[in-house]
């Protein structure tokens, strides 16, 4: 047994020496970045805005938070870890997504939500939630279960990127997407009730916002991404006024009755994203 | 018959083929052609040879269990060819497991063989399969990456022959790379391929086309950005050539003769992948006597693109593991970021194997084994600099070297090898000690 050992030892020195030479590795990776990097869906024309909507609203999260990063602009959601954009490249290489992103950013800039009341807190959870339900599913409606807007105004915002023939089958592949998870918020899908939902909603946004700059104050919150990122895209995509056969959104219509969140989400605009002159 | 019977002239009355249900008479024709083109008065041994030559190419169009000659001579200088022939059931399924060294797999096979009597085959296959990234003879926790594929296939002879071969296929594979790479990729698509043998020099050439929509997803939040950017679609519209000539005494544990293989894809016929890409792989095995044998290889390969895009990770070459480079894991020689094998554009490796015969075994097909491998892949920064790449590839390689056994069994090759690294770079992952592999192909 003692003779085994020592044969067992000897070998294990010998192989322990191997390999004999380690070298450097042949290539070497791009560093990470020494800012944080927000990829969002594509860009609007001559704008800085994402086109799709929970893209703006993080690039207003990170806006008003003063997050730093910077924005680029990406037209694969499979590059983020959730399989939807946007997503957050961190200075440590980690890819954020979703909800990951939010509590990234409260936990780098933690007065963004410290500025508010335990109350205001409760209540802007409540808006949130209010925007990416009902404002969601409103916009959902008007852009792709409707056939012609679908047609005029989301296909083509999905279409540039990809060849041929996937330049047709990936933009079908998302309507089919989008119908089916209309179809599992709602048993049925119908307009008048939308439409009421949407009515209901923003009137209690206009009734919070009132005067104010911002839903909570002087600040912007996480609400007021939120609720910018649904006006926003919804005053700009859809800009004909209707009744002639174009793009037409009914959702735009209920939000043209509130003038102060017409003029909230031109603020905010021309505050946060307007070409600096 | 005595011996001067063979050069009696004859003339062939006629062709029969006994035996036939579902093949056609067009295909039976086209093969009955060149014995009804021979003149009168030909020797008989000549029309016997050609009979005999006509039996084997209808065999090897794979639609007839067995195929007879008769010669009959019912009147002097008349020959009636016979062809006794029992036509394969047109249903073929099979079902089955395979074990590799790291992998297990199970599939489904249906073939319907002379679907419309020219000699068609349509053939569909379902596999699903698992991977490990530790053998499954270590008793170790292990990590594991599934994969399944479904394949439809129709192939064709061409003008009957069965050294032309039209294949057109679709096909759908979904695999796993999270053991290496941090994604999964969907590969969905048509191909069109013509294969053939030429009779100059016996190689086997391939000519396909193959439109693949390919999507790379499921990226976890640690993926690095390498990968990341090659997520999602793309289309790859190419048509590649392979060239195989094998002229090995044996494909799994050869001694003497050689094999060349080389590969040319071109992309770029539509779609948004544009790149040459070309391997070439050489063997040549000689005997040395008494049992031994010396085999050496060498392979090497190059991705190029086109346009302002790098290649992309699905596209890039992979290399390491115990059918490539010994002493290296499965796809562990290479370019990484972080965890993530991203692969490499250039890469070059070669080998070279002593196999000796073992006390009281030198019938039995197993072999003793000494090897020394090498091997080296390179991926091409943002100004895709060739001669910088070049001397980064042939400035070092990853070696290792070892000794084992080469077990050949009837369906594959078995190699068990103790291997020692002997320079790596620090992103290589080494396999020292004990290592198997399992397969069809060794370098």
């Amino acid at each position: 047994m003692d003779f085994f050992r020592s044969v067992h030892s000897t070998w294990s020195a010998f192989t322990s020496q191997f390999p004999l030479v380690v070298r450097d590795p042949v290539w070497t990776p791009d560093p990470y970045p020494n800012v944080a990097i927000l990829f969002v869906f594509n860009k609007s024309a001559n704008s800085s805005t994402s086109s799709e909507v929970q893209s703006l609203a993080m690039q207003s999260l990170l806006a008003f938070a003063g997050y730093p990063h910077e924005v680029r602009e990406c037209h694969e959601p499979d590059q983020s870890p959730s399989g939807q954009l946007p997503y957050l490249l961190t200075t440590k290489g980690k890819a954020l997504a979703g909800r990951e992103i939010i509590d990234q950013v409260l936990d780098v800039v933690p007065e963004f939500s410290s500025r508010l009341s335990h109350l205001e807190k409760a209540d802007s959870l409540a808006f949130t939630s209010l925007g990416e339900s009902v404002l969601h599913f409103g916009l959902t409606f008007d852009l792709w279960y409707n056939p012609q807007n679908w047609l005029k105004i989301a296909f083509p915002k999905y279409t540039n990127d990809h060849p041929w023939p996937l330049n047709t089958i990936l933009p079908r592949l998302k309507r089919s997407q989008q119908l089916d998870w209309m179809l599992k918020q709602r048993v049925s899908i119908d307009k008048e009730e939308i439409l009421g939902d949407v009515k209901a909603a923003l009137s209690a946004y206009s009734t919070q916002l009132d005067q104010k700059p911002y839903l909570f104050g002087s600040k912007p919150t996480l609400a007021d991404a939120v609720l910018f990122a649904y006006l926003h895209t919804l005053l700009s995509t859809f800009n004909s006024p209707g009744g002639g056969g174009g793009p037409h959104s009914s959702v735009r219509d209920i939000i043209k009755r509130h003038d102060n969140l017409i003029q909230y989400s031109r603020r905010i605009w021309s505050t946060w994203y307007a070409p600096q002159q | 018959m005595e011996a001067g019977d063979f050069s009696i002239p004859v003339t062939v009355s006629s062709v029969k083929f006994e035996g036939i249900v579902h093949t056609s008479e067009s295909l039976l024709s086209r093969h009955s052609l060149d014995l009804f083109n021979l003149e009168p008065g030909t020797p008989f041994g000549h029309v016997a040879q050609l009979s005999h030559d006509v039996a084997a190419r209808l065999h090897r169009l794979g639609i007839f269990k067995h195929v007879d000659v008769v010669l009959d001579s019912s009147e002097k200088g008349l020959v009636s060819v016979v062809f006794n022939v029992k036509e394969v059931s047109r249903l073929f399924a099979k079902t089955g497991t395979e074990v590799g060294n790291n992998e297990g797999s199970m599939f489904t096979s249906l073939k319907i063989r002379n679907a419309l009597g020219n000699a068609e085959t349509l053939e569909a296959n379902v596999s699903y399969g698992v991977e490990t990234n530790t053998p499954i003879y270590e008793n170790s926790a292990f990590k594991s990456q599934l994969g399944n594929s479904f394949n439809v296939a129709l192939s064709k002879p061409i003008d009957a022959d069965p050294d032309k071969l039209f294949v057109l296929s679709a096909f759908k594979h979904n695999k796993s790379m999270n053991l290496y790479s941090s994604y999964s990729q969907q590969d969905s698509g048509l191909s069109a391929k013509y294969k053939t043998i030429d009779h100059v020099v016996g190689a086997l050439h391939e000519l396909t086309y193959e439109a693949c929509w390919r999507r790379l997803f499921d990226l976890g939040s640690a993926a690095s950005m390498t990968v990341r950017k090659d997520a999602g679609h793309s289309l790859k519209s190419a048509v590649s050539y392979l060239g195989t000539l094998d002229r090995r005494d044996d494909d799994l544990l050869p001694s003497r003769g050689y094999y060349l293989k080389g590969l040319l894809e071109g992309a770029g016929l539509g779609g948004d992948v544009r790149h040459v890409k070309t391997d070439v792989e050489g063997q040549v095995h000689f005997p040395l006597g008494f049992g031994f044998s010396i085999a050496s290889s060498l392979r090497s390969g190059l991705l190029w693109t086109f346009g302002p895009n790098q290649s992309r990770v699905n596209d890039r070459f992979l290399l390491g593991g115990p059918s490539s480079v010994r002493g290296f894991l499965h796809n562990g020689v290479g370019p990484k970021d972080g965890s993530d094998v991203v692969g490499g554009d250039m890469f070059t490796s070669a080998g070279i194997s002593l196999f000796t015969p073992l006390p009281f075994l030198s019938n039995y097909p197993i072999k003793g084994h000494l090897f020394a491998n090498a091997g080296n892949m390179v991926k091409f920064d943002n100004d895709r600099d060739l001669s910088a790449a070049s001397k980064k590839l042939f400035g070092a390689f990853s070696t290792a070297v070892g000794l084992g056994l080469a077990v050949r069994f009837s369906i594959l090759r078995l190699e068990i090898n103790y291997c020692l690294p002997i320079s790596v770079t620090s992103t290589d992952s080494v396999k020292p000690g004990l290592q198997f592999g399992v397969g069809l192909h060794f370098s």
